[in-house]
């Protein structure tokens, strides 16, 4: 009589369009940093990628309520950049982009601030946890990071570990699974954390305005985060693609103010001469 | 010369862009065959249709060492895999070179398609990215406009060994699975739950061949000339007792005829769903959750959520039974099927929703499944495994030829089947026994079954034994792995057989030869893509209709020349007249003193 054993194994949940799996202490350790939040708020406009690429971005609105980790995220609230999004007529997909649902709480993992006071969010959809609640209240972080958690069911088979089965028949090409990231109930998460020194240095303050708040209003036109600004930043595109085309106008700004000071000494110097 | 690539801010656009919008409210947007990529609003995002031609330029500059020839080889190979799969109603061409001014690095929105590698761009991606497809669309329509890849070799090595993937978790992904998936997605695929298939959402192994899933998702995005022998599954899938649509529902439909998982379908918002571009014959359908969750799809399906049981667990895997049989649902060729609405089901362990139909497990007590008394025929049976080591069923009254074939491994049930016929008597039947239904060059190995075999006149004993295997086995891992084990066991009598096996061979993974004619890319630089430019529009000064020239990518960018010349000139200006003040200045004062 034999006995049926099969595990779960570690790599995969890899979703997309190839994310491959890293263990969720290194994930954590890596990244800038987490916040708990409730979306607000999404809207899409153009940005500025950190690889200097010029795309389409869905920008997402949180109401903070915990940050776990990270500088510069004491605020109430915090705008989150991620790939992809529909604007005037155009559309961006990228598959594995993670994508927001108004009122959701989630965990998000959080990139350095970009230039217009919005963060990436952190490798896409697994940079993305929802958070679920078990019977005793304790709260797990589910999501493409910590793939095990997608399938609780599926813990029932942890003491089978590790795998044997009694044919010998059965290949074995990958390996055997842990469990280990199905353990990172939030408290988890805050001790890791605190393990790494990388804690967070203040909490969100209630009432405290901050940049990205003016940001929103200034873009945001309304609550169904219409792009208000779309005349203005994401105006024309016809202008800033000859803009890249021409290599960026900071530089020509730049010569344009070195060729005026050139010509002003140049006449000086004329001036002078003559006289 | 300038075109306008998407605009879609003239007038006549606008009256277009309102009545797509008033349209897509009044058409039920169903989820197609194979997991397409949408539109916020549900429109399928594809390239236009009777001009599916991708030009896609690649640099093969890389620091995993992959040769320029591999390189340029494994890129057409994938696109030769997917046009082929398209019956030819997609084309392409391919440049080559490791100019970075012709054969961009980037994924700018600019009208030119591009592969290349992260460490040749000067930044890289997200650390866990292997790869990512950037896929630009006209929201109007659909339209794609352009599809740039980018590979991460900043974070991963690249490899040429089939057998050498991350699937087992390693940092080396051959290059030809990512090339090959990524490609999927510039032709407007997602990714698909279906574990054979190429757009599944992680690397897998023979992941550059393309299955089933992906070949008849293709035929539906593209129809080709034999769209009309090609028939249509359609219905809808609600929550049971009452329950709403289920949006994003994973539909799997199992040819009877082959023995396989033939297709699959996304639900859309309104729980509707059509498997499109099957071959004509029975089928039997199972609906899933989408175990990878929202964000392996696009953004129309972002509100998917599939735990709707008690304590937010999925729903179960529900097969369509009837009478303790799976019910076949067959349309004609050019014909369709309204299987009406499908009810997905919860259970207490969150497993497949699967009855015992076989009590004891003896083969004295096996049910009869299939009765032959009026001919050749097709079954189907579903049974659960849990907690027994063999199962029983009972053929009556067969004669001729008799294939069966079990679909376990291959619905992501955790259990490698075994195949054995016997006599009514209790002798064993020679049969040709496979154990294993598919193996790849790579190893990867599809642990279903299948038997066939020439019988006279009687009735048999079909007996099924499981063995147990390691869920990395399984392309796509536990993600989507059953907690409870099962068996789906399909039978053909009396010869029946596919019709399509030349668009899609019949075997379990339909995977035909990867040899393709030679090809040869076109001389000169790669040009510009044109798709999406509608020259007749006319431009209102408004929205985003961005501009790009029509210059070859190695040619200065417009007005840079002038912009360079530019602040001399007027530097130079300024000088003269200064210096033509000065004078006057100087005459003024040799005027005053005179």
């Amino acid at each position: 009589m034999w006995k049926m054993i099969w595990v779960l194994m570690v790599a995969l949940p890899a979703m997309a369009t190839s994310f491959n799996p890293q263990p969720f202490d290194k994930t954590v350790g890596e990244t800038e940093g987490i916040i708990r939040g409730r979306v607000i708020s999404n809207y899409t406009n153009w940005g500025m990628g950190i690889d200097g690429v010029k795309r389409i971005y869905t920008f997402t609105e949180f109401e903070v309520e915990e940050v776990f980790k990270g500088k510069g995220l004491d605020s109430r609230r915090i705008i989150v950049r991620e790939i992809g999004g529909e604007h005037e007529g155009v559309g961006l997909q990228v598959a594995g982009a993670a994508k927001f649902v108004r009122g959701e709480d989630v965990i998000v993992f959080l990139g350095k601030a970009n230039a217009d006071g919005s963060r990436d969010l952190q490798g896409m959809e697994t940079g993305k946890y929802n958070i679920e609640k078990k019977e005793d209240g304790t709260e797990f972080l589910a999501g493409a990071g910590v793939h095990l958690d997608l399938r609780p069911e599926l813990r029932k088979y942890e003491h089978l570990l590790p795998h044997k089965d009694h044919t010998g028949h059965e290949e074995n090409r990958g390996h055997d699974d842990t469990f280990g990231s199905s353990k990172w109930n939030l408290d988890a998460l805050r001790k890791l954390i605190k393990s790494q020194g990388t804690a967070p240095r203040a909490q969100p303050e209630t009432n405290k305005k901050i940049e990205v708040t003016k940001l929103i209003q200034e873009v945001n036109g309304d609550a169904t985060g219409r792009d208000a600004t779309s005349s203005e930043a994401g105006d024309d595109a016809a202008s800033t693609l000859q803009k890249e085309g021409s290599g960026g106008d900071s530089w020509g700004r730049w010569f344009l103010a070195l060729s005026l000071a050139g010509g002003t000494l140049l006449a000086v110097v004329a001036i002078r001469k003559k006289r | 010369m300038e075109f306008r690539a998407g605009c879609l801010r003239s007038p006549g656009m606008g009256r277009f862009i309102l009545f797509a919008a008033v349209l897509s409210m009044l058409v039920s947007r169903g989820g197609g065959a194979y997991v397409e990529t949408k539109t916020e609003s549900g429109i399928t995002v594809k390239w236009a249709a009777g001009g599916a031609y991708y030009m896609l330029a690649g640099n093969p500059q890389n620091r995993s060492g992959i040769p320029e020839d591999y390189f340029r080889r494994a890129v057409i190979k994938g696109l030769q895999r997917w046009q082929t799969a398209s019956g030819n109603m997609v084309t392409f061409d391919y440049w080559q070179g490791t100019d970075r001014a012709k054969y961009l690095t980037n994924s700018d929105y600019n009208g030119f398609s591009n592969i290349y590698f992260a460490s040749n761009s000067g930044s890289g991606i997200s650390s866990n990215v292997l790869a990512l497809t950037q896929v630009w669309y006209n929201t109007g329509n659909g339209e794609i406009l352009e599809a740039d890849i980018a590979l991460n070799d900043i974070n991963y090595n690249f490899g040429t060994n089939p057998g050498v993937t991350t699937s087992n978790g390693g940092g080396t992904a051959f290059l030809d699975n990512v090339i090959t998936h990524e490609l999927g997605h510039s032709f407007g695929l997602s990714h698909s739950g279906i574990m054979q298939s190429t757009m599944i959402y992680t690397e897998a192994y023979e992941q550059y061949l393309l299955g089933c899933d992906d070949q008849i998702g293709m035929r539906a995005l593209y129809p080709a000339g034999d769209a009309g022998s090609r028939s249509r599954i359609m219905g809808s899938v609600v929550a049971e007792s009452g329950g709403g649509a289920v949006a994003g529902a994973h539909v799997l439909a199992v040819s009877a005829l082959r023995g396989t998982v033939m297709a699959s379908a996304m639900a859309g918002n309104d729980g509707r769903f059509e498997l499109r571009a099957l071959e004509s014959g029975p089928y039997f359908l199972m609906v899933e959750p989408y175990y990878p969750g929202a964000g392996s799809l696009s953004a129309y399906f972002g509100g998917v959520n599939h735990r709707i049981c008690s304590g937010g667990s999925f729903f179960a895997r529900s097969p369509v039974v009837s009478g303790g049989r799976m019910q076949a649902f067959s349309a004609s060729a050019g014909g369709t099927a309204d299987v009406g609405t499908l009810a997905v089901r919860c259970t207490t362990d969150g497993g497949a929703d699967v009855d015992r139909i076989q009590a004891s497990g003896s083969a004295g007590s096996a049910p009869v499944v299939f009765d032959g008394t009026g001919g050749s025929g097709s079954f189907g049976v579903i049974d659960d495994f849990d907690g027994r080591q063999s199962i029983y069923f009972r053929l009556k009254s067969v004669s001729g030829s008799i294939q069966l074939n079990t679909v376990a491994f291959g619905a992501y049930s955790p259990i490698h089947p075994s195949l054995k016929l016997y006599t009514s008597g209790g002798a064993e039947v020679a049969a040709g026994v496979a154990e294993t239904v598919y193996s790849g060059a790579s190893g990867y190995i599809n642990y279903d079954s299948s038997l066939s075999a020439t019988v006279s006149k009687g009735d048999y004993v079909v007996r099924v034994t499981a063995n147990s295997l390691y869920s990395s086995l399984y392309p796509g891992g536990a993600i989507s792995l059953d907690s409870r084990r099962f068996v789906i066991l399909t039978g053909v009598t009396g010869g029946l057989s596919p019709q399509l096996v030349d668009a899609h061979p019949h075997n379990a993974r339909c995977t035909r030869g990867d040899i393709f004619p030679a090809y040869d890319s076109p001389y000169g630089d790669p040009p510009k893509n044109t798709h999406g430019a509608s020259s007749d529009e006319e431009d209102d000064g408004g929205g985003f209709c961005g501009v790009i020239s029509e210059n070859h990518r190695g040619g200065l960018p417009p007005g840079a020349v002038a912009g360079w010349f530019a602040p001399w000139v007027l530097m130079l200006m300024m000088a003269y007249a200064a210096a033509r003040m000065a004078r006057i200045s100087g005459v003024a004062r040799r005027t005053l003193r005179g």
